[in-house]
């Protein structure tokens, strides 16, 4: 049976992963390991934004991917959502949790990070309200929302093949959203080489988004 | 071809081109105000550039994958949130928001209802009373915390348990511990006198209490607004808190600094207030410092140090610090409890004999102690310069005995001398190093200078060479001690190279052709036996590091 949410329009093949997700929670051992398999760069991604550089000289993040996969992979009974949006946002909460396990663990001391004051009222909301739904945004149809997940591991995959130095910048400006100065001073370059790998690195991800 | 296409070279020295230049205005325009919360802007900025639909599509799936807040932003707002949370009913007390954590639980501040007064909250962990008897325990000692009263202890009020959670309530510090405040840099010296003064005048009647803290260190003290120190987790961190140093292998590197050697050895039959004297010394040292006594990259090397090394001379990392405050400071560290200040109050009257600028108690140490002192700071220089001496006295013995071939004495002898010369040189180096791989370099060059040095000798030295051989194996030996498995494998490889070329250039007649490489085989294997002892140490050490943990 092929739930999709209700709300939205019924008319698209929204949730591609949905499926997927109704096998795999019946019990259907291939199939959970090929969602797993599927969203895997996508949590390895987040979770390297998650743990941000400090915390990387400590712990392999790669430990915090496998740590949370196989968490999401036992507590999956208890996943209740019905569309993508709504696992992949389960998949990210797993993530932060045992992020912050493992920074209890190694006692790391917290450190701030100028530039981080991110306004909080920004709308960030993929995580309460599952499908993102950008307020902000009313333009979009429901196919443009939903497609959304899918394209966020699309990309998580396209960042997942970039060199490391691209993957570097993009997880430093994208997902930690520090300034450029800072990046600058974290990766020992200049300025106007860290924008210049940025410029770089994203026209690498449009190379292999659009062939 | 003469003309570059910029785009496709990836040297980072290039200049972006100006259509390269133009998207990343526009797009780090985005992006900011993407993090702004201003999205409003996408719809103005495609209007103006349709082409770039693409481009903020990818801003945007990447700003959705960043986390919502990180680890780091979560925690300090737990801690900044008390003042806006929403209270919450426990027992007759208001929870207003989480303050700390420790071994034992976690620290809430909260408002006591009935008295109308704020209070910090103590929650234990439930995996820390698991049994009725630690139950008993814990209340038992509850009480006797309960009824101490003194201006520099933060007193407990009430020990109890609300819906099967055991807490304890105490006085609620504004203010912040003195780990936050040491992280800003040392105290100006006064300041430092005066601050131990006050939390040794706490420990001091803890200990007439018939109370040892045994967990003395930065982050258990607290300054309130004022300044004043206030310590806490006393008593209750007797039964409950030291063990989670040994049990909880990822918080042994926070507090090993602060133990007494006869804690971090372990085989101490009883905590004495001695301890409390060597943690009291060893924040001195911070006050005054900046830094614990003893600090290292891995918590092995640092509980080595611990437990048999000599922490550094205040004066040495700063200058600042008086002399005789020095001497009260590593009379406090003495490895031997005997050799510290007798209790607390001792410590706290030459402190107040410091403030009013009069002469101390504490004398400096003898000679002797000071020495052994000095040989337990440098290990290295100390053994060199031994040997080095003992074989030099032996040489001379022999020549005043026999009394000929003064040239060939005088040789030998300044050979001797170079080496020691060379030992402290390499010693310099090694202390003067800024860095980790400044530091290796200083001790490799120890390594192949030893080696040299050696293989001369033995080149001058009379023939046959017979037992003097036993030189390479001791070298092979002694740089294991270093604990670093490459060390040992450049020494080896250094002596079997010097062996082969003195068996080569040398005027020893090689008797038997088979025991020469029967001894370099040796010196391999000696090698190997050496590396694999350091090899596993260096896994202990790992696993104290709580690197090899697969449990979550």
């Amino acid at each position: 049976m092929n739930q999709t949410s209700t709300n939205d329009s019924d008319a698209f093949p929204v949730d591609p992963l949905v499926p997927l997700l109704e096998r795999a929670r019946q019990g259907d051992r291939d199939a959970r390991n090929e969602l797993f398999e599927h969203c895997r760069a996508y949590v390895s991604l987040i979770a390297r934004a998650q743990v941000g550089s400090w915390l990387q000289a400590k712990v392999d993040h790669s430990d915090l991917v496998q740590q949370s996969l196989l968490e999401a992979h036992r507590a999956l009974d208890q996943f209740r959502g019905t569309t993508d949006g709504e696992w992949l946002a389960w998949l990210k909460r797993i993530v932060h949790h045992n992020a912050a396990d493992f920074v209890r663990r190694y006692g790391v001391a917290q450190r701030r990070r100028a530039g981080r004051e991110v306004s909080l009222d920004a709308p960030r909301n993929a995580d309460s309200s599952g499908p993102a739904r950008d307020p902000s945004d009313p333009g979009q149809t429901p196919s443009q929302i939903v497609l959304r997940s899918e394209e966020q591991m699309e990309i998580s995959r396209a960042v997942a093949q970039l060199p490391p130095d691209y993957q570097e910048i993009i997880i430093l400006r994208n997902l930690e959203r520090l300034p450029f100065d800072e990046i600058a001073e974290r990766m020992g370059r200049s300025r106007p080489a860290v924008q210049m790998l940025w410029m770089r690195a994203l026209k690498k991800l449009h190379e292999s988004l659009e062939p | 071809m003469t003309s570059r296409e910029p785009v496709s070279d990836p040297s980072p020295e290039e200049v972006l081109t100006p259509e390269d230049a133009e998207l990343f205005a526009v797009l780090d325009r985005y992006l900011s105000s993407l993090h702004g919360g201003d999205l409003p802007t996408r719809s103005v900025l495609l209007e103006r550039h349709p082409s770039l639909a693409k481009w903020v599509r990818y801003l945007e799936l990447l700003d959705r994958l960043a986390p919502e807040e990180t680890v780091a932003d979560h925690q300090s707002q737990d801690q900044r949130s008390g003042a806006d949370a929403e209270p919450q009913p426990f027992g007759k007390y208001q929870l207003l928001g989480e303050i700390g954590r420790g071994g034992m639980g976690v620290v809430y501040r909260a408002h006591q209802t009935d008295l109308d007064r704020p209070v910090a909250l103590k929650m234990i962990l439930s995996s820390r009373l698991a049994s009725p008897e630690d139950v008993r325990r814990f209340y038992a000692e509850a009480r006797a915390a309960g009824g101490l009263r003194h201006p520099n202890i933060v007193g407990i009020h009430e020990a109890g348990e609300v819906h099967g959670q055991h807490f304890f309530a105490m006085d609620f510090i504004e203010g912040r511990s003195l780990a936050q405040e040491l992280a800003r840099g040392p105290f100006e010296p006064r300041r430092a006198a005066e601050c131990l003064a006050a939390v040794a005048r706490a420990v001091q009647y803890l200990h007439e209490h018939n109370m040892i803290h045994r967990d003395l260190k930065p982050s258990n003290i607290l300054l309130s607004a004022e300044g004043t120190p206030y310590v806490t987790d006393f008593g209750l961190a007797k039964t409950y808190g030291s063990s989670s140093v040994h049990t909880q292998s990822g918080l042994i590197v926070g507090t090993i600094g602060y133990m007494s050697p006869e804690q971090a050895s372990g085989h101490a039959p009883a905590h004495s207030p001695q301890s409390d004297i060597y943690s009291l010394g060893a924040i001195l040292f911070e006050l005054l410092t900046g830094r614990p006594p003893f600090q290292n990259a891995s918590p092995i090397d640092t509980l080595l140090e611990v437990i048999e090394s000599e922490p550094p001379r205040p004066r040495q990392l700063n200058r600042s610090v008086p002399l005789s405050l020095e001497l009260v400071c590593l009379r406090c560290l003495e490895k031997d409890p005997r050799r510290r200040y007798p209790s607390a109050a001792a410590l706290v009257e030459d402190l107040e004999h410091f403030l009013r600028g009069e002469p101390l108690n504490v004398t400096p140490a003898g000679l002797l102690h000071r020495s052994l002192r000095w040989a337990r700071r440098e290990p290295t220089l100390a053994m060199h310069l031994g040997a080095i001496c003992i074989s030099a006295l032996i040489v001379q013995v022999k020549y005043m005995i026999s009394g000929y071939d003064l040239p060939y004495h005088l040789v030998v002898m300044i050979l001797f001398g170079a080496w020691a010369t060379v030992a402290l040189l390499c010693q310099f180096l090694l202390r003067r190093a800024a860095n980790n791989d400044v530091a290796n370099m200083a001790r490799y060059l120890w390594a192949a200078a030893d080696t040299y040095l050696l293989t001369v000798m033995l080149y001058v030295a009379d023939n046959p060479l017979g037992p003097l051989l036993v030189g390479y194996p001791l070298l092979i030996v002694a740089s294991g001690l270093f604990f670093r498995v490459r060390l040992v494998t450049f020494m080896t490889v250094a002596c079997l190279i010097a062996y082969g070329t003195l068996v080569l250039v040398g005027r020893d007649p090689v008797v038997k052709s088979q025991y020469t490489l029967l001894y370099a085989a040796a010196l391999a294997v000696i090698g190997f036996v050496c590396g694999y002892q350091t090899y596993r140490v260096r896994v202990l050490s790992g696993y104290f590091e709580g690197r090899g943990q697969s449990n979550s």
